[in-house]
């Protein structure tokens, strides 16, 4: 087993200790303050405890820490203590108590309840219909969010996204508009070019008993683009990207680019503009297809030197560039050869 | 005098007159060679030359083109082909998808052409192939069957919107084989994924929202009678169907990007995993195994977990469970009391196609791009020890296949799928006597 391969089981099993959280109250008015590592843990977690007090020195008091009324840690100056969270829906009440060398007593006490949070996200950009990943963010577009929270009350019961207040943030600031009492998903702007997003969720009960936060970095994409044959009889061969260099058993061929993550919702949104040239000349583009183009190599070399401009209308952010250096065989397909093989 | 002058005036009127029409004509001359020139280039640009094409090369390129496209069934009723390797190539044509159908000796393998949309069917051990139905759906992209053999077939329109149609195969005697219509209905417009539901007439999928989200409708196979299921924000995810009614939800993966996968359990989402980088996800019918896909840092990591409460262990086979699939749960003993946990008991044996080589760094966006290819070898995964074996196969000895789509029959002992390099179809015999030992793992 790899280093990588242990620290992605650890990634399955480990989410909840990076995007959940839990809940805590501290109690400090006794004269010790706990607090938690990670401050929200999820459910059957591990947690550290580290005690604080400025009422007395800590390093020369008798300490012990109790979980639900039982002890775990004790002895001289030992300010920490580390437990094991219980499932959704359960409390463990943290007491811990100091005793100074005069005699002096403190304690403090806290409730850890376990929640979740899972934050997830998408973009609005363009990919094809039956494109099977993720639709990446560019500048430009938006990003869709959503908290996932899991709180349940001691009984067992789900807190409904209606009882939870969500607080959104990017980059560290309040977006008030789409934060509220049951607003768990959000839409936000893509990070700017080349930037990268931190979005943030804190979520709370409405009575405060419960809350929770996750967080996610969203780095912006560049609009990427694709050529792929537009078949006569297969349609868009999606499954087979022209490489940089592509050699085709064929003397004439429809192509079709396809501008993944583009903040558009067609590839043929009028506010795009493709600029096609075949072998050093302009060719002006199809006008309801400009995302096409026909190339024939009768009469010619059959070398065609294909590149594309894609930028949008005021939106200097947006240049993406193709360049496909074309073999045509003029011989055409032989009857009965499988036209699939031809780009291999 | 005047007389004398006034024909004068109109001598040099007329041959103004004249001159300037000429002049205009000569101007108009030079202002469309110009434009000939321009359009020219741009033609030449394209590759159009000079000389039309005789009409008999695109007559014989039409002709080419078409054959070529068209499965060398078709026409033919019922063809036979060789069957007798573990691996069998079954068509030279791109398919839009594939199902078995039937059980025990009836089984069949049916498929969808790409170019059509006709359905076709395969009898895995007898090789016979025969096509059945005859109503042309061209550029079939995506094609889903249910147990019973009713199909959807997935194109898109003109405005690029996703079609969906639901299709029985008419089951009149009166039909020859091979000229059954395919009767059935076009669902709404734009649904982003459908999956079987657990019985055969039921069919699960998902609708866009108009506010960019989707909902998890069920109904009938014809679309009939709709209820929603799950409503969700997002849109990207992968809808996951299981034969035991449960249904899941998986973002759709990106190399690098936290994915998260859930059970829809009583209008809520049950976490199944989250947080890995490009995560991609299998679960088990009838238990809580599952298989996990990761790609991040540039690489593929594997997992599988055997129960809900058990860690996932990680397996020395890099893949994607986009290739994989389960052994159905095989039905209890007659004699067992307790059905559903015996089914949980028994082996829980997933097959992947494992690629040889990884030939990129961000494996998972380039291979749904179309980008890259792989070739794969088929190994065994038993969840409960975690052990993996290279599955031998013989025949298509010299010919590499790229796995998608991968379907298995009831038995277990079959499976189809698409070679994603050229969308042909192809099966894996399991449990012969060539490919049922097993060799050193890697």
């Amino acid at each position: 087993m790899t280093l990588r391969n242990v620290l992605f089981v650890v990634s399955i099993l480990g989410a909840a200790s990076v995007a959940y959280a839990q809940s805590a109250f501290f109690g400090a008015a006794s004269g010790i303050t706990i607090t938690t590592t990670p401050e929200h843990p999820g459910a059957n977690a591990h947690v550290h405890l580290a005690a604080a007090s400025p009422a007395i020195n800590l390093d020369r008091s008798d300490i012990t820490w109790y979980a639900d009324n039982a002890a775990i840690a004790q002895g001289a100056g030992v300010k920490e203590a580390d437990i094991i969270t219980g499932p959704l829906g359960s409390e463990t009440r943290v007491l811990v108590v100091a005793q100074s060398a005069d005699g002096t007593s403190v304690s403090g006490e806290a409730f850890i309840r376990p929640t979740e949070v899972d934050l997830l996200w998408e973009s609005d950009s363009y990919v094809p219909p039956l494109y099977r990943g993720r639709a990446l963010p560019s500048a430009g577009g938006a990003l869709r969010v959503e908290a996932v929270a899991r709180f349940e009350t001691p009984d067992g019961a789900a807190v409904p996204d209606s009882d939870i207040i969500y607080t959104w943030r990017r980059n560290g600031s309040v977006q008030q508009s789409e934060s509220g009492r049951g607003k768990s998903s959000a839409i936000l702007p893509a990070p700017a070019l080349f930037g990268t997003d931190t979005i943030s969720v804190d979520a709370v009960s409405a009575d405060g008993a419960l809350s929770g936060s996750a967080s996610a970095s969203v780095p912006s994409t560049e609009p990427l683009l694709m050529l792929y044959e537009d078949h006569p009889l297969y349609g868009l061969m999606m499954h087979q990207a022209l490489l940089a260099q592509t050699s085709i058993s064929d003397s004439e061929m429809a192509f079709a680019a396809v501008p993944y993550f583009a903040p558009v919702q067609s590839p043929n949104d009028p506010r795009l503009n493709y600029a096609w040239q075949v072998n050093g000349t302009n060719v002006p583009p199809d006008g309801t297809q400009p995302n096409e183009i026909t190339i024939n190599a009768d009469k010619s070399n059959g070398l065609a030197q294909v590149a594309l401009a894609l930028t949008r209308a005021a939106d200097w952010s947006m240049n993406a560039k193709g360049v496909w250096s074309i073999s045509f065989s003029a011989a055409g397909i032989a009857p009965g050869a499988d036209p699939f093989r031809t780009t291999q | 005098m005047n007389m004398r002058v006034t024909k004068t005036f109109v001598r040099f009127m007329l041959v103004g007159i004249v001159m300037l029409l000429v002049g205009g004509l000569v101007a108009w001359y030079l202002f469309l060679r110009a434009q000939v020139s321009t359009i020219t280039a741009q033609d030449a640009a394209r590759g159009y030359g000079a000389a039309a094409a005789p009409a008999q090369d695109a007559v014989r390129d039409a002709y080419n083109a078409i054959v070529s496209g068209i499965s060398s069934f078709v026409g033919a009723g019922t063809t036979t082909v060789s069957a007798g390797a573990q691996l069998w190539h079954i068509t030279k044509t791109p398919v839009a998808g594939m199902g078995f159908v039937g059980s025990g000796a009836s089984e069949k393998l049916r498929f969808a052409e790409r170019a059509t949309g006709y359905l076709f069917e395969v009898d895995p051990r007898g090789g016979a192939v025969a096509r059945l139905t005859n109503r042309l759906f061209p550029k079939t992209y995506e094609a889903v069957f249910s147990r019973d053999g009713s199909v959807i077939l997935r194109s898109q329109d003109e405005r690029g919107g996703i079609t969906s149609f639901a299709g029985t195969v008419a089951s009149s005697s009166s039909e020859a084989p091979d000229a059954r219509t395919l009767a059935g209905a076009y669902l709404a417009r734009g649904i982003r994924a459908v999956a079987p539901g657990a019985s055969p007439r039921e069919l699960l999928y998902l609708t866009l929202d108009q506010g960019g989200g989707t909902t998890v409708i069920r109904s009938l196979w014809d679309g009939s009678s709709p209820k929603k299921v799950f409503s969700s924000p997002l849109s990207d995810w992968k809808l996951i169907a299981l034969s035991d009614g449960r249904i899941f939800l998986a973002q759709s993966p990106a190399d690098d990007v936290a994915g998260y996968a859930y059970e829809i359990k009583g209008g809520a989402l049950v976490p199944q995993a989250g947080g890995a980088p490009g995560l991609t996800f299998l679960p088990r019918a009838a238990s809580s195994a599952a298989l996990f896909g990761g790609s991040g840092g540039g690489a593929l990591a594997f997992s599988v977990r055997a129960r809900a409460d058990a860690a996932p262990v990680a397996l020395p086979i890099k893949t994607v469970a986009d290739k994989c699939v389960w052994v159905p749960p095989q039905p209890a003993p007659a004699k067992s009391k307790n059905t559903k946990a015996a089914q949980a008991a028994g082996p829980q044996i997933a097959y992947c196609a494992v690629p040889q080589y990884i030939p990129s760094t961000r494996f998972l966006n380039d291979w749904y791009r179309g980008a890259v290819h792989v070739a794969d070898s088929w190994w065994r995964i038993d969840a409960s020890s975690g052990d993996v074996e290279l599955v031998p196969a013989s025949g298509a000895a010299n010919e590499s296949f790229d796995v998608e789509g991968p379907v298995i029959d009831d038995s277990g002992s079959m499976i189809a799928f698409m070679n994603a390099a050229d969308k042909t179809l192809w099966l894996l015999r399991l449990g012969t006597d060539a490919n049922s030992a097993s060799t050193t793992p890697r």
